[in-house]
């Protein structure tokens, strides 16, 4: 074989490898955490375009299908659950692509009912954009007293949880996406791997081929 | 372009991998050993370029190199295609294993018809006439291969129309890209070495 050719379609091979460091497979993900008794996340692409009006789908612990909507054009949903357990939550972007994501129950208020089997969840979607300011203006309204006199803040044990594991679930949230990211993203050792593999699997096809259809050739060869 | 577990009815997943089957089976006789390392290079390029990933609009879009690799393989793009797409799923999760036998049939028997439409054509054509061929061999690979996926995702009770559309569309850019670098890989493969362009099991007898 001329070395020029080869030499060619091996440098395209490996200048194809160093773009593909960071890239992401063509693939749908979907994100989602539990914040007192909001699920909100969001599907998006490996690459991190976002899925216009994805499917979603929430299943409860046993499958069973108990809420169907749509994402928002960001590809962001928010549910309100009524009960607390482990949830899985499916996006379907339409052109084969689906993905899901467990949720767990323990992320949720437990101040929520437990959920048990055959208990009806009640399921509402809430509107991504207008409830974010409602979200954060909502709770000090109602929940905090505030002594008039000086500044100290009387508050009960269930609205201190409250407090508690929004402010902890808002500062873990960016490191789940980011491990989540992690996962999803294709590595260069992953990629060599593959073609290891790859020239490892025609190589023993090659070998076998070898050794059956020309023995005699081979054996004439000094 | 890849179909994900669970996207597809049983029944599609099966008559997928039976066809799948006989496809591979059909390929790998007409493998012969000056031809292996071509196969398995073309298996590692499409390994590689459907990992290279471009945000366009909404969704997102990868290259496939199946019009190239028909070319290049003839029906021996089916086992290459499909130790790809092996090595993608159990990798990446990309794609799935169930439906493995699907997506082998949608991205390598485009491959193969354009290999069939456009091969002929490519052995005497010359100058321009090959970029040309190496175009449509190229885009024309990856419309047929959209639309099949449409129709296997029509054939498990999806609408056929909207969700075709949505494939092809988003496979757009993909078309135009993948129709240049198969134009410019053919033209250089014809100018430095058009044997690679010979059907694989012809190069027995041609030796």
């Amino acid at each position: 074989m001329p070395r020029f050719p080869v030499l060619c379609v091996f440098s395209v091979l490996i200048g194809t490898l160093f773009i593909s460091v960071n890239a992401q497979a063509h693939s749908l993900h979907v994100f989602a955490m539990g914040n007192g008794d909001v699920i909100d996340g969001y599907a998006y692409f490996g690459g991190g375009a976002r899925p216009h009006d994805a499917k979603i789908q929430l299943l409860d612990d046993t499958g069973r299908v108990i809420f169907a909507g749509k994402t928002d054009d960001q590809g962001e949903f928010k549910l309100r659950v009524s009960h607390k357990q482990d949830y899985v939550i499916e996006a379907n972007s339409g052109d084969g692509h689906i993905a899901s994501f467990e949720i767990n129950g323990d992320e949720l208020s437990s101040q929520l009912p437990s959920g048990n089997e055959g208990i009806d969840v009640q399921v509402s979607q809430i509107d991504t954009a207008s409830s974010s300011q409602n979200e954060k203006t909502h709770p000090p309204s109602t929940i905090i007293a505030t002594d008039s006199s000086n500044t100290t803040v009387t508050l009960s044990r269930d609205e201190l949880d409250n407090l508690i594991d929004a402010a902890v679930s808002r500062h873990v949230r960016p490191l789940r996406e980011q491990l989540v990211a992690y996962e999803d993203k294709v590595r260069f050792s992953d990629l060599l791997g593959g073609i290891g593999v790859i020239v490892g699997i025609f190589g023993a096809f090659a070998w076998f081929r070898a050794g059956k259809s020309r023995p005699d050739q081979q054996n004439e060869k000094p | 372009m890849h179909i994900v577990d669970g996207a597809l009815s049983s029944e599609v997943v099966v008559a997928g991998a039976v066809f799948a089957v006989a496809g591979i089976g059909y390929g790998l006789r007409k493998i012969d050993i000056d031809a292996m390392p071509r196969v398995a290079m073309m298996s590692a390029v499409f390994f590689v370029a459907s990992l290279i990933h471009v945000p366009v609009g909404p969704s997102s879009a990868h290259l496939i190199v199946n019009g190239l690799a028909g070319l290049m393989l003839g029906w021996a793009v089916f086992p290459a295609i499909f130790i790809g797409l092996l090595l993608q799923a159990v990798f990446f999760g990309f794609g799935g294993i169930t439906v493995l036998g699907v997506n082998t049939i949608n991205i390598a028997l485009p491959a193969v018809l354009m290999w069939w439409l456009v091969s002929p054509f490519l052995t005497r054509a010359e100058g321009k006439s090959i970029l040309l061929a190496g175009f449509v061999a190229g885009s024309g690979a990856i419309a047929l291969s959209s639309i099949m996926v449409g129709l296997s995702l029509a054939a498990s009770g999806q609408e056929f129309v909207p969700t075709a559309k949505l494939v092809v569309m988003s496979h757009i850019p993909v078309m135009v890209v993948e129709g240049i670098l198969t134009a410019a890989a053919v033209h250089l493969v014809k100018k430095v070495r058009p044997v690679m362009l010979a059907p694989v099991g012809s190069l027995r007898n041609a030796a």
